[in-house]
């Protein structure tokens, strides 16, 4: 009489091979990820410098990001032969020069312009230091026939105030700014620090090249 | 020309080797002459990638160059496939304008597929000062800073700054219509600057624009700072992605917790949970232009951000008209 093992109903083997090749898979793709995976190259800036996107607030982004966007209007101003005054500037609705409410918002800054040497320095003095520091917009004449320190043809300073008293201040930034220098030691002596901002592509994008 | 071309197709009858040296030499010039002033006619086929960089580049060329959207009208760049057809179109560009920072990230992958691997392109955000990416999912990647917020091109300023590049660039390229392009970009920035100037003397009389901001897309952050606001809650948990259910119900609390007054949405792109969150917090809804679908044309990015900037206005208007 032959027998035949009839084994019980279930799914018992089938999920340990099904349990073994999900672990397999997890295994496999872990590997993948950790083999893939690409340092974080934190980027290095001076000491002096501070990076827009994480070192300003949002008040002085918006500044910044304004005086970036001014600061080619101007220099094309310049290779036309005209020098734009602040107060040009804001008739044109070139922000930050223009007064309304963004520029209350963001720290009520007066401008001024003063030619010194080969570059011009427009400082944004700023009336609620706890909201935004003092800004300046440093251009380099384009007939001047090079950049200034090595650098771009413009760049944006920033100076923040320390504890000292509204009118204080005020009175204390006046006097130095009659007294103003335009080099970078002499800048980062009185205070004031570079923003600088850098490019970064979308990090789901392959390597390629600008122009 | 005919009897030109005709006498210079004779001339292998000629015998006389000098003779026929000195005309094989003047055909080749003459064909030179022909190629480079012919390449030159040509104006250039720049490729755009979004709505926003085709009323840039439409503006800034005028009628001296064509400009060639990647993506047919209809399609959403956020979910966004390329079909063979426009890939073989990339091969007859001559630059494609990128926005860069994740909004096209399809654009350099069609390039390497198509029959010019090595077409040269602009990135337009190269000089635009960059915020971090927003939503809990970025949130915890912002520490390295690299994960930018892509929305650059939804801000005057931000836009103004690419214009700046593009019109720069595309001159490089183009040295011929260079003065052109300058000129267009800066007549187009202060187009787009009145528009600002314009919405933010609508406010000239409040003192204080205070106003606690959540938006379902993170799209909006540049666009806000032009009015000195900053964003509080941001909906998606990522660019794109909607929330699940978990994650809703904690963007439900955020709002609620953090006495959010004005939630802006996507007037394009509606989902079904916005719905849910309105009816959850009570907050009134103010929808906002993408400026990523519809038709290309030269004059969608000034309307729609003037629009934009309107419902800004008119949400901070009614929120203190309200009293909150």
């Amino acid at each position: 009489m032959a027998s035949v093992v009839v084994r019980p109903a279930g799914a018992r083997q089938e999920t340990a091979w099904l349990l073994l090749l999900c672990a397999l898979i997890l295994l496999v793709s872990a590997a993948i990820v950790a083999w893939r995976v690409v340092p974080d190259e934190s980027r290095q800036i001076e000491i002096w410098q501070l990076d827009a996107r994480v070192d300003l607030n949002a008040a002085e982004q918006g500044v910044n990001a304004d005086l970036q966007a001014a600061a080619d209007e101007i220099l094309w101003a310049l290779e036309e032969g005209s020098t734009p005054t602040p107060e040009q500037l804001a008739a044109d609705w070139i922000p930050p020069f223009i007064e309304d409410v963004a520029s209350a918002e963001r720290g009520g800054h007066h401008w001024q312009l003063q030619s010194l040497g080969h570059e011009l320095a427009y400082i944004g003095l700023s009336e609620q230091t706890a909201t935004a520091g003092h800004f300046l917009l440093r251009v380099e004449a384009p007939d001047a026939g090079h950049s200034h320190e090595g650098a771009a043809p413009t760049s944006v300073w920033i100076k923040r105030d320390g504890s000292a008293a509204e009118s204080e201040r005020v009175a204390l930034n006046n006097m130095e700014l009659s007294n103003l220098e335009l080099s970078n030691n002499a800048l980062i002596a009185a205070g004031w620090q570079q923003v600088v901002s850098h490019f970064d592509a979308s990090v789901t994008r392959g390597t390629g090249g600008g122009l | 020309m005919k009897a030109f071309v005709s006498n210079l197709l004779r001339f292998k009858s000629l015998r006389f080797k000098p003779l026929r040296f000195a005309l094989s030499a003047l055909l080749s010039c003459f064909s030179l002459a022909l190629f480079v002033s012919s390449a030159q006619a040509d104006p250039l086929r720049i490729g755009v990638t979004l709505h926003p960089y085709y009323s840039y580049v439409a503006n800034i060329v005028g009628d001296k160059a064509e400009v060639v959207p990647l993506i047919p009208q209809g399609f959403n760049p956020h979910a966004y496939e390329p079909r063979a057809e426009e890939i073989k179109r990339v091969g007859s560009l001559d630059v494609v304008v990128l926005n860069g920072i994740g909004h096209d990230d399809f654009a350099e992958r069609m390039i390497a597929a198509s029959e010019n691997p090595s077409l040269p392109v602009i990135e337009a955000n190269r000089n635009v000062p960059l915020l971090p990416a927003v939503g809990s999912m970025s949130q915890g990647r912002n520490g390295s800073g690299k994960v930018v917020n892509a929305h650059t091109f939804l801000a005057v300023t931000g836009a103004i700054r690419q214009i700046q590049t593009i019109a720069r660039e595309l001159g490089q390229l183009d040295p011929d219509n260079a003065d052109s392009y300058r000129r267009n970009a800066r007549e187009y920035s202060r187009k787009l600057r009145r528009i600002r100037a314009e919405a933010l003397s609508q406010l000239a009389s409040i003192d204080n624009v205070e106003l606690r901001v959540a938006t379902i897309h993170g799209a909006y952050d540049y666009l806000l700072r032009e009015f000195g606001l900053e964003v509080t809650a941001v909906v998606e948990p990522a660019h794109g992605i909607e929330p699940s259910p978990a994650q809703l119900a904690r963007t439900i609390d955020d709002i609620r917790r953090l006495d959010v007054q004005v939630i802006f949405s996507e007037l394009h792109f509606p989902s079904t949970y916005v719905d849910t969150i309105r009816r959850e917090t009570g907050v009134r809804l103010y929808p906002l232009s993408h400026v990523i679908s519809g038709d290309y044309r030269a004059e969608k990015f000034e309307q729609e951000m003037a629009e934009n900037f309107a419902t800004v206005v008119r949400a901070i208007l009614d929120t203190r008209e309200a009293g909150q």
